[in-house]
């Protein structure tokens, strides 16, 4: 989920543009004509290109654990159109997009889900299983420490400071003070360390087959 | 088997697809945006850019309407969903749904979003 482009303070309406790059769809915003790339949000051609849309926090889980965290929730209402059309993708696990461009990288397999991160123009994946597993992920990536959960994901430090988290609900948790970190902007909404400010790093849940022709990536699998 | 379903990324067996689904429509569409004024571009950085299709053939959902939960009959328990909270609202886009259109021009919370999928 992005931020929509703001040409002279007015926010542009995307489209799809009918062309794919690197298997991914390519959106166009409507008022300046300029192509997005969705997978990392940059503007890859006309008048915007070399902008980057900025990412919103968002979550993927079912519709029956989302209403009951969010009873006031609103959703979005169906139009009258056939089914899903995925049946047949996701019984072939080797192919990714139409293309079927196979894997690009056997670390793990195409359509393992991984948790794509991107900080100063590195790249790491966490298999998604393992964040679903315990909620906040502890570990590092090119030398630099991070959590990683399924919504957000920051650098582990505060100041200089190395910070450990657990998942509290829909916030963090640091282990050295208790502090109540908030996933939504990365601050600390409670406790000793109120007011600091973790470091976000872009995440994004993606098929490995994807992100890895996209990035060239650490796979994180172990806690530090 | 329900993180298989439960994705993120641009899936874009869906082209092939709405080839097939917008059948007529397609075609007018290919018509009336053969000129369209879109970059043209045939590669980025060194990788291709294929054109499957034209502009919007795949149409994006620029007028959004929502229920509560309550209304909400035709969600399944188990259906996949996107979900934001912003602005104290909290909103959920079924990608079953989504699969079909692949962005959502939203204001969440009175934030201007683009809903990929």
């Amino acid at each position: 989920m992005y931020a929509r482009p703001e040409v002279s303070g007015t926010p542009a309406t995307l489209g799809v543009s009918g062309m794919l790059w690197r298997d991914a769809l390519v959106m166009y915003d409507r008022t300046t004509r300029s192509l997005w790339s969705q997978i990392d949000g940059k503007a890859v051609a006309g008048p915007m290109k070399g902008e980057r849309l900025a990412e919103v926090p968002s979550e993927q889980t079912t519709w029956d654990k989302w209403k009951r965290r969010y009873p006031g929730t609103l959703v979005l209402v169906k139009p009258t159109l056939p089914g899903s059309p995925y049946a047949e993708y996701f019984a072939d696990p080797e192919t990714i997009g139409v293309r079927g461009s196979g894997n690009p990288d056997p670390r793990l397999g195409a359509k393992e889900l991984v948790i794509g991160i991107e900080r100063e123009n590195q790249f790491a994946a966490v298999p998604l299983g393992i964040v679903e597993k315990r909620g906040a992920f502890n570990t590092e990536a090119w030398g630099v420490p991070l959590v990683v959960t399924k919504i957000a994901s920051f650098v582990a430090r505060a100041g200089q400071r190395r910070l450990m988290f657990d998942s509290a609900g829909h916030a963090l948790r640091d282990r050295e003070t208790g502090s109540i970190w908030s996933l939504e902007s990365g601050e600390a909404i409670d406790g000793p360390l109120k007011g600091h400010r973790l470091e976000r790093v872009s995440s994004k849940i993606a098929y490995w087959g994807v992100w890895a022709r996209f990035h060239k990536s650490e796979v994180l699998r172990t806690d530090k | 088997m329900t993180h298989l379903i439960i994705v993120t990324v641009t899936v874009t067996a869906l082209f092939a697809l709405a080839c097939q689904q917008t059948g007529a429509t397609l075609q007018d569409a290919a018509a009336s945006q053969s000129q369209d004024d879109l970059p043209r571009v045939s590669e980025i950085g060194r990788d291709p850019v294929h054109t499957l299709l034209p502009p919007d053939a795949i149409p994006s959902i620029d007028a959004p309407q929502f229920v509560g939960a309550a209304e909400a009959t035709f969600m399944r328990d188990e259906e996949p969903v996107i979900g934001i909270v912003s602005g104290g609202v909290a909103k959920a886009f079924s990608t079953w749904h989504l699969d079909h259109h692949e962005i959502v021009n939203d204001t969440i919370g009175g934030k201007p979003v683009a809903v990929t999928w």
